[in-house]
């Protein structure tokens, strides 16, 4: 009786796992055009049910913006990085078990940059459960700028070391998108030495190894790194699916209880990523930033390893604009402030944030983002004028940023974000 | 007149009702401030703290003192509340609450000044005079009558934040153009059951002009027995309606329960039905001169600190030269930014350092609309290149929205700020308030 139990309680893990990974098959083209045949699970494609929460007849904009924006903007993206997510760790398992042969690092890297892609487009407008708890569950996916640069190095050692008794537990500084990059864009893992520039033994002493020795523990520390980010996309996920959390039905509920200006508020308190754009993706880097004591500190561009930099700015503007502008079925916050009468302002905000675009073109059509750094003539780099797109976009941003913590939340009587502290 | 006004007697149950509304009601503010993990926040996270001028000198407790320091604040409210102690409680209060309040500009509110000035006055007064342990176990002598000072210093002190409120809304954009109430309501149309009526222009004005009459002239009608029961009834809506609408924590219920100090000084006695006694013949304080001197120049400081913004040129809403300190609520709309060019004196490098990348949101955001603050962060940026072994200019570069008018800067961005020093003359680098009439927000409704 005790065993017939201890099987039903097998099977029914196992059944509850198959639903998470049943093998399914799909075409996913890469970035050459070549076609990837990827297993993927069912439950990891894009649930059509998951955002599906239908309109919201509204004749006020504001209450119609919050509404599609969560449920017709945010919501598909949170559902896109969940399937990502699960196709990295798919690709993962397969490039551990083909080893180099085909394009497995290949589907790894443009999966990657898919990846990066959805999750900045998130990170620039983190509302509900992204802003939630003190931001945690970002802080666990990505914990960007305030990561350990060094940390995955310590883990693939240890990994090596203790084998198939290899487990993880990090603090989201040691781990996360960051420290996954780390791995991804070094299928050779071969150790750099640390701020130091001096190797430690066991740096040495693994480098020493085979490369298949070397590449075993990274397929180690890269599954063990994208199961834990897997479970807070998860948790992500549920938290804004129609049959879980379902928070754009919260932000709806929000609305009709008179709160839409509070919730009007957390939206316009997200877009502040855009500081951190600013200061640390293009500031920090062109050595604008009093971070970088130097005249310009290129390694500090964003997803420098994998060459993301310019595909996490693009991410990060799409959600801004996305949010400022809207579009022809969804209004933004230009609509809002038509709606209040300050077109004049309306029209400044549509213009600064399409000048932003137009830079952003340009510069993804130069090379990657720390070489466009390092080509920067910084004698020139001093106003909206300066012929570098980096620069360019730097000051636009700033530009845009003063604009709207003045002009634009004076007109909308919104509040910079205030850590919740009483004021009068 | 005046002999009457300081030292006619009292019923002192007014002032011991006063006594535990102002322990308990102090004890919950601390209480909701290290509950809502605040403490943390504004005492031991930042990396930087804004002084007070001339109270540089005050440090924050280490590691984990401040905590201690509630704590200790909290046992102090509670001992007030119950009258333990209680001229040393009150004294360990005003102290240990004006340290938490002149650590950091940034946590400036106007009711925590209300706090800090009642705690003062509190060490003075002849709280344990009845309902108190110290009575009950004779360390003070309960007494039924007391000077009338010692009520209407407190009354002095609660008229004072209605009155300088009403009379900071005495300008063209509160009266003439409804501002910023035009703003903050035309956000708060969706409100339950009110809300529909924050579309339309003319309620904006209608509330403007409310809140200004309501704020100068409450304390007259507090003052005249046949308008007080209806006086207390609109003090209640009032701030009730202020707390629905704006996010200001604990004012509305301070004030609330403060202003219970203008009912008759036996109001308690009433309330639970005990007899009144009538003032005894025998009962007669002398006429104290130095108690009258304290009392006039107390006086005499609460009116003159609201009005030193006049010695200074320009409008203090926009440049905030004598904002602190004179009861400024919700006077205007102000929302900006500032980002600090730091310009290196030998080999021309230059950085923009934004506020966020030291301070916390809090301190930030008071910090862009505030010169004095600006100030203090532009001189820690020099101080912090200094370590670096770089000398450097500091230059605000600054955008600031008033009261709904297109953002101007409100600093010179040619100043280098690490010149300048902090003192009580007027700041040349401040630029003037913009000019021309507001802007005026009016809601459409979008058939999209």
């Amino acid at each position: 009786m005790r065993r017939a139990i201890e099987l039903l309680i097998l099977a029914s893990i196992c059944v509850a796992c198959s639903d998470f990974f049943p093998r399914g098959t799909v075409d996913v083209g890469n970035e050459a055009g070549k076609t990837i045949p990827i297993s993927i699970p069912d439950k990891a494609t894009i649930d059509p049910q998951a955002c599906d929460y239908g309109d919201f007849p509204s004749d006020d904009a504001r209450a119609k913006f919050l509404w599609t924006v969560t449920s017709q903007s945010l919501c598909p993206k949170v559902r896109e990085f969940r399937y990502y997510m699960t196709l990295l760790r798919l690709a993962t398992d397969q490039m551990c078990v083909a080893g180099e042969e085909g394009n497995a690092e290949k589907d790894l890297s443009y999966l990657w940059s898919r990846t990066i892609a959805t999750y900045e487009y998130l990170a620039a407008n983190p509302v509900g459960p992204l802003s939630a708890d003190m931001r945690r569950l970002g802080m666990e996916i990505y914990a960007w700028p305030d990561f350990n640069r060094f940390a995955a190095k310590a883990e693939v050692i240890k990994a090596h070391k203790q084998g198939g008794g290899y487990s993880m537990n990090l603090t989201p500084a040691r781990k996360g998108l960051a420290s996954i990059e780390l791995l991804i864009a070094n299928p050779d893992m071969t150790l750099q030495p640390g701020p130091s520039e001096e190797f430690k033994p066991a740096e040495i002493e693994f480098n020493a190894l085979s490369r298949v020795e070397r590449r075993a523990a990274r397929c180690t520390v890269l599954k063990a790194y994208l199961n834990d980010a897997a479970l807070y996309s998860e948790e992500l996920y549920n938290a804004w699916s129609a049959n879980g959390g379902a928070y754009p039905r919260q932000v709806l509920a929000r609305i009709q209880s008179g709160e839409a200006q509070v919730v009007l508020n957390e939206l316009s308190d997200g877009l502040y990523y855009m500081e951190k754009v600013k200061d640390y993706k293009l500031g920090l880097p062109l050595g604008l930033s009093a971070r970088c004591t130097e005249a310009k500190c290129p390694e500090s561009v964003e997803h420098l390893r994998s060459g993301q930099g310019i595909t996490a700015l693009r991410a990060n503007l799409n959600a801004f604009s996305d949010a400022i502008l809207g579009s022809a079925a969804r209004p933004g916050f230009v609509e809002l402030l038509r709606g209040v009468s300050r077109d004049d302002l309306a029209t400044l905000l549509d213009a600064k944030v399409n000048a932003i675009r137009t830079t952003l073109k340009e510069l993804e059509a130069g090379p990657s983002l720390d070489k466009q750094v390092l080509a920067v003539d910084k004698s020139q780099c001093v106003d909206m004028m300066s012929p570098a797109p980096a620069c360019r976009m730097f000051f636009q941003l700033k530009d845009l940023m003063a604009f709207w913590k003045s002009d634009v939340l004076a007109a909308l009587d919104l509040q910079q974000p205030k850590s919740e502290i009483d004021g009068d | 007149m005046l002999n009457r006004l300081l030292f006619a007697p009292v019923n002192s149950s007014s002032l011991a009702a006063y006594r535990i509304v102002f322990g308990l009601l102090s004890a919950v503010a601390l209480i909701r401030f290290w509950y809502m993990g605040w403490i943390e926040r504004c005492f031991i996270t930042p990396q930087f703290f804004f002084k007070y001028y001339g109270f540089e000198w005050i440090q924050m407790w280490p590691g984990q003192g401040i905590y201690i320091h509630f704590a200790v604040l909290i046992a102090a409210a509670f001992c007030i509340a119950f009258g333990l102690l209680t001229r040393l409680m009150s004294l360990i209060f005003f102290l240990g609450f004006s340290y938490i309040e002149l650590m950091d500009q940034s946590n400036y509110l106007n009711h925590y000044y209300l706090v800090m000035l009642l705690a003062f006055i509190n060490v003075f007064l002849p709280l344990a005079s009845r309902w108190s342990v110290d009575a009950k176990v004779g360390l003070v002598h309960g007494r039924e009558w007391i000077p009338a000072w010692t009520i209407n210093l407190v009354r002095l002190q609660v008229a004072t934040v209605y009155f300088f409120a009403g009379l900071a809304k005495l300008g063209s954009d509160w009266l003439l153009e409804a501002q910023p109430l035009n703003i903050w309501l035309t956000a708060h149309r969706d409100m339950p059951i009110i809300g529909r009526i924050f579309e339309f222009t003319w309620a904006h004005y209608a509330m403007s002009w409310a809140g200004f009459l309501f704020d100068t002239t409450i304390v007259l009608w507090m003052l005249i027995p046949r308008t007080r029961p209806a006086a207390y009834l609109t003090i209640i809506v009032f701030h009730t309606f202020t707390y629905l609408l704006f996010p200001i924590g604990m004012f509305p219920f301070i004030m609330v329960l403060m202003a219970l100090v203008f009912f008759p000084p036996d109001w308690p006695l009433k309330l639970i039905r005990q007899a009144t006694p009538t003032v005894p013949r025998n009962i007669m304080f002398a006429w104290r001169p130095t108690v009258a001197m304290a009392f006039a120049v107390y006086a005499f400081l609460q009116i003159a600190i609201p009005f030193r913004h006049l010695l200074y040129p320009g409008e203090v809403l926009w440049n905030e030269e004598g904002m602190r300190f004179s009861w400024k609520v919700m006077a205007r709309e102000k929302s900006g930014d500032v980002q600090f060019r730091v310009q290196e004196r030998s080999g021309g490098r230059v950085w923009y350092v934004s506020g966020s990348e030291y301070l916390l949101r809090h301190q930030d955001l008071e910090m862009s609309v505030t010169p004095d603050m600006i100030l203090q962060f532009a001189h820690f940026l020099k101080r912090k290149f200094a370590l670096e072994g770089i000398d450097v200019a500091v230059f605000a570069e600054t955008m600031t929205s008033y009261n709904g008018r297109m953002a101007k800067p409100l600093i010179d961005p040619n100043v280098d700020l690490t010149g300048e020093k902090e003192s009580f003359w007027p700041k040349t680098w401040v630029l003037p308030q913009p000019d021309g009439e507001p802007h005026r927000v009016s809601f459409k409704r979008s058939a999209r």
